[in-house]
């Protein structure tokens, strides 16, 4: 019975100090931050999210858009999300405060999510690009989601109802989007992690004009 | 092995006869679950496949969006198939190699049929929509606590089977068993408590997630396969393994930088630079096990006689044991700044992590089915020819499935890394890659249909007197092997 108490005392310390290391340790220094006071605005960041907003945060988690999508821009150096216009900084671990839970992501089959709400403001543009994502990117591999919307055959003549996508949506249907999907856009309109922070400045782009560039405008 | 020299009874050892009877239906009920799983965990993959590059199929059933039914196949491969594979396995090993029966073999049937419960549970749960969000757990409470009920069952048993054995130095195997049957209910009790009941805030929970799939990779599976082939070599190849220090510190390698190396899993992001150090020199060091393991694996072949029989779960063992190292030599080499920036957040990892589960562990495990069912059923496999058809399938299978991922994400990274290529064009680069990876997988559902039906068939052949003898003890006029006798219902 020795050796088995050897080996159980040894994985336990060796789990002990991953546990500790990598879990108690960083809930210290990264897991007591609170939101934090923008001087230029007088706001508080991350704003809480509004409730239409949470709950499509439900429908964002409910529905594995993390699966292609990730939430997360990466330092200047690595990988080229500056250059494709995904953030105009990195995102830092203040951003993730108030989400529950982190979508963080694995793997990007989709464009990086984590300033959308400032890239993509149109929510007409969000609503058709879930219900058919073909429509406003010809060729994107995203699936569709029509479960998230009515359709409803339209009689000759007939016009759609308020609220309703776009005609060329489905031609010869009304389209009209379920609360989820209302919350979903909400929520993707809310995702905004370009707040200049003390610990996460944008980065100077060398320009003709270095006062234009020096001077971070707060959004 | 199998032979009808009476072992010493002097030395308290019992024959290997009645080792193999006690283990019989747990172990069974584990394989044939854990065949069931593989069968539907690769359908669920197949359709997840289907739609990467048919966006439109099966668009209108919100329970096989691609977001629900990728972590349902996911999960359904790792907690259904492979875990109960290994525990299978695991179990009948301990026994084995303790030279006892294995205790309370009820408990561990009840185990099984409520891990199984577990599994349903947890994957209609995220099927549902009910996914927690966090990679590798996307079992919600319920379905992890149901799963967990049913570990604790079953670990009961191998404790047992542990602390009554007959020969008390341990072998290899029981010190990873060992390993894997401690720490899995921490990770998984620690990661839910952290991530899902009672969630840090922030982004911990990425840390919690990234803990929790290091640990199930490292902590759990690879212990569960590396027991079985520390156990299968000596068995199959016919010389002893070569160097037990080696071993040990392949052991405790694994043991010690397994657990440190989950922050390498969060490469690239919104954390700090220490940790995510932390984790990728660990996964260096984890590098060392694996060779460790190659070098002890490729000298104990050598030393063996050339003589040894072909064994029907030796190319899955051969096969199963390289791609541990090659695992995790592709997952170490991100850790080099120029490559990992490459293939950060592309499927490379994911082709690493299908390289490590199908092509290390489960191959791994499935050797061990091939062997340890004959034991347990006598009359042995039906047919020899669809065991290589499994492997044949199982082989390919998973090269294009580990290969999709990997060879997708080094091209995919690659037009990434150039912010002239437009994202929508980079994407389409992966299309013939995604094709890749639905042959990949139907080629593995096809092999697990061989293997499943094979398995249904050995054990409805073999059982076929037990079976005829429950049914007339069913009806009251005969006797159940064993003897129990039950009275005829009008003398009762």
């Amino acid at each position: 019975m020795n050796q088995a108490a050897l080996i159980v005392l040894g994985v336990f310390a060796a789990t002990a100090s991953s546990f500790y290391g990598i879990l108690v340790v960083p809930q210290a220094q990264i897991g007591r931050l609170d939101q934090t006071k923008i001087e230029e605005t007088g706001s508080y960041y991350p704003a809480v999210r509004p409730g239409e907003a949470q709950a499509g945060a439900e429908v964002y988690r409910a529905n594995g858009c993390v699966e292609c999508h990730t939430q997360q821009v990466k330092m200047k150096g690595n990988g080229t999300d500056f250059e494709r216009g995904w953030g105009r900084r990195r995102t830092i671990a203040q951003d993730y405060l108030l989400d529950n839970p982190v979508q963080l992501g694995t793997v990007r089959l989709g464009p990086d999510l984590a300033n959308i709400g400032s890239r993509q403001t149109n929510a007409v543009y969000h609503l058709q690009h879930l219900y058919n994502a073909r429509l406003t990117m010809p060729g994107s591999t995203m699936p569709q989601y029509p479960y998230l919307f009515t359709k409803r055959a339209l009689a000759a003549g007939e016009k759609a109802s308020e609220g309703a996508l776009p005609s060329n949506t489905e031609p010869g249907f009304e389209v009209v989007p379920r609360p989820e999907a209302l919350a979903l856009v909400a929520y993707l309109r809310s995702l905004n992690s370009e707040a200049p922070l003390y610990s996460a400045p944008f980065p100077l782009v060398p320009t003709n004009s270095t006062a234009a560039a020096a001077a971070p405008s707060a959004k | 092995m199998g032979s009808t020299t009476p072992v010493s009874e002097a030395e308290g050892f019992v024959p290997q006869e009645e080792i193999d009877a006690s283990c019989r239906v747990p172990v069974l009920l584990a394989f044939g679950s854990a065949a069931k799983w593989l069968v539907i965990g690769l359908l669920l993959g197949v359709v997840a496949a289907i739609k990467m590059h048919a966006p439109a199929f099966l668009a209108h059933c919100p329970w096989l969006t691609y977001g629900r039914v990728r972590p349902a196949y996911f999960d359904a491969i790792v907690y259904g198939f492979l875990s109960q594979a290994g525990i299978g396995a695991a179990l009948w090993t301990l026994a084995r190699c303790g030279r006892g029966r294995l205790a309370l073999p009820g408990v561990a049937s009840a185990g099984g049929v409520v891990w199984n419960l577990g599994v349903l549970v947890g994957v209609l749960q995220v099927l549902g929509g009910q996914t927690t969000g966090l990679p590798w757990m996307e079992f919600p409470r319920q379905g992890a606590a149901v799963m967990a009920g049913g570990y604790f069952l079953m670990a009961v048993s191998a404790c047992y089977t542990l602390l009554h054995r007959r020969k008390h130095e341990l072998y290899v195997s029981q010190w990873f068993i060992l390993a894997a049957l401690f720490l899995f209910p921490w990770i998984l009790s620690a990661a839910y408590m952290l991530g899902v009941v009672d969630p840090v805030r922030g982004i911990m929970q990425a840390v919690v997630s990234a803990w929790y799939a290091n640990g199930i990779q490292y902590l759990w599976l690879t212990p569960l396969g590396l027991a079985l082939a520390y156990y299968l070599l000596p068995k199959l190849g016919g010389a002893p393994v070569y160097s037990n220090q080696g071993a040990a510190f392949g052991f405790w390698t694994l043991v010690v930088f397994g657990n440190w190396s989950g922050l390498s899993l969060l490469q690239g992001g919104p954390l700090p630079r220490w940790m995510i150090g932390v984790g990728v020199a660990s996964k260096f060091v984890l590098l060392l096990s694996g060779v460790a393991f190659a070098v002890n694996w490729e000298l104990t072949r050598r030393s063996a006689a050339k003589t040894a029989p072909r064994q029907p779960a030796g190319p899955f063992l051969s096969f199963g044991a390289w791609m541990f190292v090659v695992a995790l030599f592709l997952d170490a080499i991100t850790g080099v700044t120029s490559l990992g920036h490459k293939v950060n957040l592309t499927p490379y990892a994911t082709g690493v992590t299908h390289l490590l589960l199908f092509g290390f562990v489960g191959m791994v495990l499935l050797a061990a089915v091939y062997h340890i069912v004959p034991r347990l059923i006598p009359a042995g496999w039906s047919s020899p020819g669809l065991i290589s058809a499994h492997f044949g399938l199982s082989l390919i299978g998973t090269l294009l499935l580990a290969g999709s991922g990997i060879l997708g994400g080094l091209s995919y990274g690659g037009k990434l890394a150039d912010p002239g290529v437009p994202f929508l064009t980079a994407v389409q680069g992966l299309t013939p890659f995604a094709g890749m990876t639905t042959l990949g997988l139907l080629l593995l559902l096809l092999g697990g249909g061989v293997f499943g039906l094979h398995l249904l068939l050995t054990v409805v052949r073999g059982t076929a007197r037990e079976r005829a003898a429950f049914c007339s003890w069913c009806c009251g006029c005969g006797t159940l092997p064993g003897g129990a006798e039950k009275k005829a219902r009008a003398g009762a």
